[in-house]
């Protein structure tokens, strides 16, 4: 460990050069918030794992191409995360997967004492997905990464490829269609 | 409905080191991906940096490269072990059936075998994981759930606390019609050296049992009813550890604040990760 605590770009710009390292510190940095967010757009926690792994995994294999022009690493891997979780839900491979899921959505916890709060947790972030699947996919993937997960408007513009104004247009008519759940809309970090 | 998000998690216990290290196998190619899972990006117009691609997680079953290396075994198995009056074909097809439900890499060894109130179960290792495997529960063949990391050379101390599991009564879990009326349960294992005759696991709610200890192993499994969930907890769970004298030789909770390291490689084989060798007593051989 170096007692200096490198930024995102400093750890990319190593990763992109095949550090392990660097990206494993990328990981620890951000997979709770990763994890968080994918289980947010699935409403199940065991799938949030390996959407983590997968998003990392994916983060790893574009090393190369992604230059990072901010300061976090995080916004950019929200918006990956949230790619993998909208093609896997797609994929045909999702039925070969559900297989080995069954005994996970049977829920056998690994900790007794958690298990009950994970599964209030599910059953409550799917009927909030049901009232949000009623708005277009743009507008509830900037919800989610800008009021959920807290990623400001300029770096969600960024990573999204699309102006600031244009993000906050989406979050604002996901609000104001969501005026009914409020607490929904004003959870996280609005800025 | 309530609006409310739910709260921020951690990953459960063990599955970010778990991740991180699958990743750093992955990413340092240490071995080979399988095609087993999820192809997942296609490409997403609005997402400059994500290209159509394929991403693949978890190794076959068959494979095996260590996220650490360890250059020396210090014992092998032995070569006689219980059995437990099933086939070799039978002990393999276990092996393999609950390795392969998730996708553990290494060759499987089963090690204990039980058919109790809770349905029949299998304790199964690969030198670096660990699975509970209950056989036919809700009319699946292998069930499983997320296997634990364990270095199966080294023991941190006369014992280790490798598996820590639970699952909900059956009628818990009224989404799963295949589960209706099977029991709940609590299981805690791992393993032992020679010196420890005696294994106590103390559950929350304070039921205490004895685990059965064969082929260097133990395990400690209660069966609730099929409308069992944990409620609320009026002791710490506690694995206790003794001697065939009846000394006590140690506790999880002792476990649990110290690190042990491999002496041969200095690499930490229990306890937080990342942390110098030097702050950790160093670990025995397991057989």
């Amino acid at each position: 460990m170096t007692t200096e605590d490198p930024d995102d770009r400093a750890l990319w710009s190593q990763a992109a050069g095949g550090s392990a390292r660097a990206f494993g510190v990328l990981f620890d940095r951000h997979a709770k918030a990763v994890y968080n967010h994918c289980f947010r757009l699935t409403a199940s926690w065991a799938e949030a794992e390996d959407h983590l792994q997968a998003t990392f995994l994916l983060a790893w294999r574009k090393r190369a191409e992604v230059r990072l022009e901010r300061e976090s690493a995080l916004p950019w891997l929200l918006t990956v995360a949230a790619n993998v979780v909208r093609n896997d839900q797609r994929s045909l491979m999702r039925r070969l997967k559900n297989v080995r899921r069954v005994g996970e959505e049977r829920p056998v916890p690994d900790h007794a004492d958690q298990v009950v709060e994970r599964l209030d947790d599910q059953r409550q972030m799917k009927e909030l997905l049901k009232v949000v699947a009623k708005l277009p996919r743009n507008e509830r993937e900037a919800l989610a990464l800008c009021v959920w997960s807290g990623v400001s408007y300029a770096d969600a513009a960024a990573v999204l490829g699309i102006t600031e104004g244009s993000v906050r247009a989406r979050v604002s008519r996901a609000k104001s269609k969501l005026q009914q759940h409020r607490e929904l809309v004003h959870t996280g970090e609005d800025r | 409905m309530t609006s409310m998000l739910p709260p921020t998690r951690d990953l459960p216990p063990g599955r970010h080191t778990q991740i991180r290290a699958e990743l750093e196998r992955a990413v340092s190619g240490r071995r080979r991906l399988s095609q087993l899972t999820v192809p997942i990006l296609a490409a997403a117009a609005a997402v400059a940096v994500v290209a159509a691609g394929v991403v693949l997680l978890r190794p076959g079953p068959t494979e095996h490269v260590p996220a650490v290396h360890i250059t020396t075994s210090p014992t092998s198995a032995p070569a006689v072990r219980d059995t437990f009056g099933l086939t070799p074909e039978r002990i393999e097809a276990i092996e393999q059936g609950c390795a392969t439900a998730e996708n553990m890499s290494g060759k499987p060894t089963m090690y204990q075998f039980g058919r109790e109130d809770a349905g029949p179960w299998a304790l199964v290792y690969t030198d670096r994981a660990v699975v509970s495997c209950d056989l036919g529960r809700g009319g699946v063949e292998y069930y499983t759930f997320r296997p634990s990391e364990v270095f199966i050379n080294w023991l941190p101390g006369h014992f280790s606390v490798d598996v820590v599991s639970s699952a909900l009564g059956g009628d818990v879990t009224s989404s799963i019609p295949e589960l209706a009326g099977a029991p709940g349960y609590r299981v805690v294992a791992g393993r032992v050296d020679s010196s420890v005759a005696r294994i106590t696991y103390r559950a929350e709610e304070g039921r205490t049992v004895e685990a059965k200890i064969v082929n260097g192993t133990y395990v400690a499994r209660i069966a609730y009813p099929s409308n069992w969930g944990p409620g609320a907890q009026n002791v710490p769970m506690e694995v206790r550890a003794y001697d065939a004298a009846g000394n006590l030789l140690g506790t999880n909770a002792e476990l649990a604040g110290t690190c042990y390291y491999a002496p041969d490689t200095k690499d930490v084989v229990h306890g937080e990760q990342g942390v110098s060798a030097d702050r950790c007593k160093p670990a025995t051989p397991w057989r």
